[in-house]
């Protein structure tokens, strides 16, 4: 069944594409629910320099305010080439002057340009991922085609992977916890993370099932089922974070159980002891 | 002191490594608040060794520590590292990706990792003009996939793959000179069209021997 997100759009008008090496398209979906990923590249061919440029100016365009943007050379080892990235684009013929600008699309560039990426690599368990970099550029640029972008794009990155389990990190006060958690919750395996550059990080690991990425992607043939909460995280409460992180370290199971909720400086977060 | 080896990896990998190459390892799992010490120190070794071409700390984390794994040896106490290996897997079973290897130790890190693993197939990228680049050619042949990689901010880049149970390389029958741009690119236009190459062993005064092979 393919797939249906409330806007039509998106799938109507932009092209998937997958960057990976061949040995990797080998092992992907590239057919998930039924869209043709048609537009692959090998990062390793000289002739994908030109795509992986606005791939870069992709990510600048989303983390450069948040200081996070990706150095080019991660690009290659942390995500091409043991992994993929999989995304929705438009041809330069059709793409609106804004976003030309944003991306600094050259004049006589007639390829593909990308409107969202996921990066996604393998982990030493079987079709465990770690995704670490959802970009859209629905951040700088706002249009109301775009809606959903980045969660459309995630469903159908994961769909290419053979994903079942997807580990991430992410900050407290992250507006992306939105998307994530319409996979299904989110069991917690750090909540205070010294190992990041933002120590107000948490870790997750969820399972991917169909129809989780179909919610993620708002199909309507998709759902995720969440329970209440027994606590809420404010995003910059890092008392609680660190207090938290003890309880997980000796052995207690949380779950992050839902969208956050906006407060008057920022957000809070909802999540559920299981033991 | 004496150096020992030690291993950042979360809980989940442990148990799959080859402990009798790790019993003596000090152990560091990523996740815990315990161990941001010993990624200060890991991140300071790779900021020395690689200057721009640094790993950011949500690089390491994200890409490292929670997919794979970082191998090394160090003296101290606290635990100092001399060296240090940062290794991820591929999707085939036994084939790891290295990315960087870093320090005094790098040769024996490497070896630590490649045993720790148990792994038969090792994927490598570094530039032609790094020390690497020698580490990973005790392991010669390496069987070039890129020469010239405008994908990395570094394009003077090579991947390559090599095994673990290795054949004897064959006899160089071309040196590159890591500094001639032309000469990567020329090489690199070949691997494309089908060539394969392989670098047979360390560089010597800049140059790099290769040797064309059959497919």
């Amino acid at each position: 069944m393919t797939l249906a997100p409330k806007n039509t759009w998106l799938l109507d008008e932009l092209e998937p594409y997958v960057v990976a090496t061949p040995e990797n398209l080998a092992r992907f979906d590239l057919a998930p629910f039924g869209i043709d990923v048609r537009h692959r590249i090998d990062p390793l061919h000289t002739s994908a320099e030109p795509f992986l440029d606005l791939l870069k100016r992709l990510d600048e365009s989303t983390f450069g305010p948040e200081e996070m943007p990706m150095p080019r050379w991660i690009f290659v080892d942390g995500a091409e080439l043991t992994g993929g990235i999989v995304g929705l684009g438009l041809p330069a013929s059709k793409v609106s002057a804004p976003i030309r600008e944003r991306l600094a699309v050259p004049d006589d560039y007639d390829g593909l340009v990308p409107y969202a990426m996921y990066i996604a690599i393998p982990t030493y368990e079987p079709q465990t991922w770690v995704g670490h970099n959802l970009a859209s550029i629905r951040v700088a640029v706002k249009d109301d085609n775009l809606r959903g972008l980045g969660s459309v794009t995630k469903a159908i990155g994961l769909a290419v992977f053979r994903c079942t389990s997807q580990v991430g990190a992410t900050q407290w006060d992250s507006h992306a916890i939105h998307v994530h958690v319409r996979l299904g919750s989110l069991a917690l395996l750090t909540a205070w993370t010294p190992a990041h550059t933002h120590q107000a990080s948490l870790t997750y690991r969820v399972d991917i099932t169909e129809r989780g990425l179909r919610n993620l992607a708002r199909d309507p043939a998709g759902a995720v089922e969440h329970h209440p909460p027994t606590r809420w995280i404010d995003h910059d409460d890092v008392d609680a974070m660190k207090a938290l992180q003890t309880e997980l370290e000796a052995g207690a199971s949380y779950e992050l159980c839902g969208p956050p909720e906006r407060t008057d400086t920022g957000q809070r977060v909802p999540i559920r002891k299981l033991r | 002191m004496t150096v020992r080896p030690f291993v950042i990896a979360t809980s989940g990998l442990v148990p799959r490594l080859n402990l009798s190459a790790v019993a003596e390892a000090d152990r560091f799992d990523p996740t815990r608040v315990e161990s941001a010490a010993i990624l200060d120190s890991v991140e300071r070794l790779d900021r020395r060794s690689y200057g721009q071409l640094s790993m950011p700390r949500w690089a390491q984390y994200d890409c490292v520590e929670l997919p794979g794994m970082m191998f090394g040896l160090g003296d101290g106490e606290p635990l100092e590292p001399t060296a240090i290996v940062l290794a991820v897997p591929t999707l085939a079973p036994r084939h790891w990706a290295v990315h960087s290897v870093a320090g005094d130790d790098a040769a024996e890190a490497l070896a630590g990792a490649i045993a720790a693993l148990r792994l038969e197939r090792v994927t490598g990228i570094t530039q032609w003009s790094s020390p690497t680049l020698a580490v990973h050619a005790k392991w010669a042949p390496l069987m070039l996939r890129s020469a010239w990689t405008p994908a990395h901010s570094e394009p003077r880049t090579c991947v390559f793959d090599y095994d673990v149970l290795r054949n004897e390389p064959p006899a160089p029958s071309r040196f590159l000179d890591a500094a001639d741009d032309d000469a990567l690119r020329a090489i690199q236009a070949e691997i494309e069209a089908g060539t394969r190459f392989v670098v047979t062993g360390p560089e010597d005064g800049g140059r790099v021997p290769i040797a064309e092979v059959t497919p």
